[in-house]
């Protein structure tokens, strides 16, 4: 009995003992090597439904980036590329019609003298047209031009405009129609607006006929007015977002104001009530508006507010309109003149949002870090968006402007410092997919 | 004097001291052991997580590259353009890169960088399709990661790359991280062992006091004695714990034993007593008998050879065999009845006065002979006890009997008879030389004679008190006896009252 128990304690010892120093071993920091298997990637298959990037092309600008009139950038299909510079040496303004694949200017159009001040210039869908205003100091005018490129830079049509008004402009998707409309924080917000349409019809003998439709809208105030246009520009959606105009000290003084008025409104009180107590901060700051205009009947419908809080529209497509709702979340408003209905697409907060004339694919621009952009794509099918996936990753110091042309082409274009050079150039990427 | 009876490393603080440090020792170096893995663990998933992150950026650039510069992913435009894809690489943040085409054969980045690819485990596993990375640990907070992935374009692999990145900086860091954990964890292990230790040891302070306290007191019963006063040394008797209630059992226990130890004490005494007594009364019993039977034997064989020549011998020795056969014949009887034990036939209620009187009636005339004279004091009756009448007469007989034969003559003997609480005694109370101290308590032994030369001239065969005691046992009552040697001898006899006597 007794030899038993010693050999039981024994076998204790030393598992006790071996455990420990397996342990002791086990916890010290020896050398050690080990490769470990990344799991497979996602989305391997190119058959699969999310957006693939076919060709990327990129054009850089020889001149300085102070030689270009912003924001005149077209594109005209795959390949070619319309830019609005100015001639410093003839003191002229061009128009250069460049092939990015081959990287060269193909043709050298002029557009105005040296001593006409071009801004506001809006190239067309497709590159056909070029809108632009133009101040000519010595008649004190200010005029909006249409420009026709393909027709040897032959202006058509000029629009004597109100010096002291903002105008703001937008082309519909089959560049054909533009429309322009008074910036809701003008001279006179409280003055009426209203939303113009030229359409432009090309005749058979290679004249333009601009048919100008004028939409007149009550002035209510200063405020952030948004207008989409259709893709063939019947019909233009309208938004008017006073609470978006103002800032948030406006909002604190508002609120501020509220209050001391509210308190002098009781003291100076003999017994009624105090209406300006009642008052709410949304009885300041009026609803948001939102129509849908017929063009072509001249039918303003109004609409419900879909939103909640404030909205920024981004494009009234085949699909719908899109909306960057306050917070940054996407929504899909279908069938906006009828039995509309609400879809929350995604998160997109601090992005730059892009979507096609069909409304069936969404791109989003960020700053992924300082010096890094970051463009990323999502297919939008029967109303829910799928297989977003970063689409463009690249270096750059600053990037303007991005936009979808043609219904298969991201162009975006960005500052670019060259040493070499000595000063900053114009960089412009497209990619096509 | 206590003395350990066991080995220390048989106690159980040893035991429990061994178990606690084992625990912590395995405790602390589990924690050790678990908290290095979580360590390694977190470092390698935080790696994973960033080279699949590479792993997706890298595929990005390497196809904005190739869709910049020929608009062919394929093998040639991968080795066509590696600069430009190293290029873009390194302006991503990948500094240090290495591009292979399918085979393994170099192409652009710095190879230099890189251990040979047939040495590495993850540019195999790259060649076979999947992404991997080698993770080397060293001892001096070096960290160096090899990461290889397939360039795989539209479902075609086009090329591998091998990226170099040194995690040195983040593994010290989490080195640094698990040594403040394992310093805590060693000081909270350590502490929570000493009071763990300090505690059992305090419990177990007493529990060992008490066993040093036990093996003294076993001790000394081996040598007979039994020493409790060693356990007033103990300090935790009040304690209202287990220990308290162990103690205080213990010690009620150590008085039971202490009681029953007595006890036997004074039962071996008794029976050495009574082997004694039974000795002595054996030897008193042959001696009584062989003196009779010796005078008789004597007496008959002088008889049987002088016959009836000598008649005064004839009529001495005939006298003589007679009285010794009476008396040998009456010593007989009296030891069958004191060794019968059922001696009470029949109880009954008797009125003890009237017996009283009854007896000093008998024996008036043999005091007379003797020149004394029975006086009885009697207080109001009616004293009534329960009992048999012929053995408490046998009682009063006998010890006034023995107030007659062995006091003064000429003497009063003074008898009384009084109600004592719940007890009805009577005296008998003689003058003369008395009974001495040392002798009294014997005086009810069987065959126990004061004087024994005058008991013999006077036939008592030293019987009568004993029978005495024994009738005054069986009704419950008593006799004793007080003396002052050269004046009085008093004998109490007490009756428990009537009703009040058990067993009858």
């Amino acid at each position: 009995m007794r030899g038993m128990n010693k050999i039981k304690h024994t076998i204790y010892t030393i598992l006790l003992a071996g455990l420990l120093m397996a342990e002791a071993v086990g916890c010290q920091r020896a050398d050690q090597t080990r490769t470990i298997t990344l799991p497979p990637l996602a989305d391997a298959d190119p058959d699969s439904e999310t957006i693939q990037i076919g060709r990327i092309l990129e054009y850089n600008s020889d001149g300085p980036i102070e030689s270009m009139i912003y924001p005149g950038i077209g594109m005209k299909g795959d390949n070619v590329i319309y830019l609005l510079t100015r001639d410093m040496a003839n003191d002229t303004s061009q128009c250069l019609k460049v092939d990015m694949e081959q990287e060269r200017i193909l043709d050298d159009i002029y557009v105005e003298e040296g001593n006409v001040s071009i801004f506001n210039a809006f190239f067309a869908p497709g590159g056909q047209y070029l809108a632009y205003e133009r101040i000519m100091e010595e008649q004190g005018l200010n005029q909006l031009v249409l420009f026709s490129v393909e027709n040897q830079g032959m202006q058509f049509f000029w629009e004597t405009r109100e010096t002291n008004e903002v105008y703001q402009y937008a082309w519909s998707d089959d560049g054909t129609c533009l429309f322009t409309w008074q910036d809701g924080a003008g001279y006179d917000p409280y003055q009426d607006w209203q939303i113009t349409r030229y359409k432009i019809n090309e005749q058979p003998d290679k004249t333009l006929r601009v048919d100008k439709t004028q939409f007149n809208l009550e002035g209510r105030g200063a405020a952030v007015r948004s207008v989409l246009p259709s893709a063939d520009g019947s019909e233009v959606y309208v938004r008017e977002d006073f609470e978006l105009l103002m800032s948030g000290r406006a909002l604190d003084m508002m609120a501020q104001n509220k209050d001391s008025s509210a308190a002098a409104g009781s003291g100076a009180s003999t017994g009624g009530t105090s209406t300006d107590s009642d008052m709410d901060i949304n009885d300041v700051i009026p609803p948001a508006n939102n129509w849908l205009i017929d063009m072509d009947e001249m039918i303003m419908s109004s609409l419900p507010e879909y939103f909640k809080g404030t909205a920024s529209p981004i494009k009234y497509t085949q699909a719908g309109l899109f909306v960057q709702e306050e917070g940054g979340l996407l929504c899909l408003i279908g069938d906006i003149g009828g039995q509309a209905t609400r879809t929350e697409l995604f998160q997109t907060e601090g992005m730059e949002v892009c979507v096609c004339g069909k409304g069936d694919h969404v791109f989003l621009a960020e700053w992924i870090t300082p010096g890094t952009y970051q463009i990323s794509g999502a297919r939008i099918l029967e109303g829910e968006a799928f297989g977003r996936k970063i689409l463009y990753r690249g270096t750059q110091d600053s990037v303007e402007r991005l936009s979808v042309e043609g219904d298969h082409m991201i162009v975006f274009h960005s500052l670019e410092y060259a040493e070499p050079r000595g000063h900053y150039f114009l960089k412009i990427v497209s990619l096509e997919y | 004097m206590y003395r350990r009876k066991h080995r220390f490393f048989h106690s159980i603080l040893f035991r429990i001291s061994a178990w606690i440090l084992a625990l912590g020792l395995i405790g602390m170096l589990s924690v050790a052991y678990f908290a290095r893995m979580q360590t390694q663990y977190r470092l390698e998933k935080q790696i994973t997580e960033e080279l699949m992150r590479v792993r997706d950026n890298s595929l990005l650039y390497v196809r904005q590259t190739l869709l910049l510069n020929s608009n062919q992913m394929d093998r040639a435009s991968f080795a066509e353009y590696k600069r430009e894809i190293v290029n873009q690489l390194k302006s991503a943040g990948y500094r240090e890169i290495a591009l292979y085409d399918i085979d393994g054969v170099f192409l652009e980045g710095n190879e230099a960088q890189f251990p040979l690819p047939a040495e590495r485990e993850d540019f195999r596993l790259a060649k076979e399709n999947e992404s991997a990375f080698t993770l080397a640990f060293q001892g001096d907070n070096r960290c160096e990661v090899y990461f290889s992935m397939p360039i795989v374009l539209e479902t075609q692999q086009i090329g591998l790359a091998s990226f170099y990145f040194d995690y040195g900086e983040t593994y010290a860091l989490e080195w640094e991280a698990l040594t403040g954990v394992l310093k805590i964890a060693v000081l909270l292990f350590g502490l929570i062992c000493l009071v763990l230790w300090l505690t059992i040891s305090r419990i177990l302070s007493p529990i060992r006091s008490l066993s040093r306290a036990s093996s003294e007191v076993a001790g000394r019963l081996t040598e007979g004695m039994l020493d409790t006063e060693v356990l007033g040394s103990l300090k935790f008797q009040r304690r209202r714990d287990e220990i308290g209630e162990l103690s205080h059992n213990y010690l009620e226990m150590l008085q039971v034993i202490k009681g029953q130890f007595e006890k036997i004490l004074e039962d071996k005494n008794h029976i050495q007593q009574l082997w004694h007594s039974r000795q002595e009364f054996y030897n008193n019993v042959t001696h009584e008998l062989k003196t009779p039977l010796t005078t008789i034997s004597g007496y008959a064989q002088l008889l049987e050879k002088n016959g009836l020549r000598d008649e005064g011998l004839f009529y001495t020795g005939t006298n003589h065999i007679l009285k010794e056969s009476t008396r040998l014949h009456q010593m007989v009887v009296q030891l069958l009845e004191l060794q019968n034990k059922d001696s009470i036939a029949e109880s009954r209620q008797l009125e003890l006065a009237g017996i009283l009187k009854n007896v000093c009636d008998i024996l008036e005339i043999k005091a007379s002979r003797y020149g004394c004279r029975l006086t009885l004091l009697e207080e109001e009756g009616p004293f009534f006890v329960f009992g048999c009448e012929d053995r408490i007469r046998q009682v009063l007989i006998n010890v006034i009997d023995n107030a007659i034969k062995y006091g003064e003559s000429q003497q009063e003997i003074r008898l009384g008879i009084g109600r004592k609480g719940e007890e009805i005694q009577i005296t008998v109370a003689n003058q003369g030389p008395g009974i001495q101290p040392e002798e009294l308590a014997n005086i009810f032994e069987p065959f126990y004679r004061a004087n024994k030369n005058l008991s013999r001239e006077l036939g008592s065969s030293g019987l009568g008190l004993t029978i005495s005691a024994k009738i005054m046992e069986e009704h419950g009552g008593s006799i004793r006896a007080a003396s002052v040697p050269g004046q009085e001898t008093i004998f109490t006899i007490c009756f428990p009252a009537a009703g009040k006597k058990e067993g009858l």
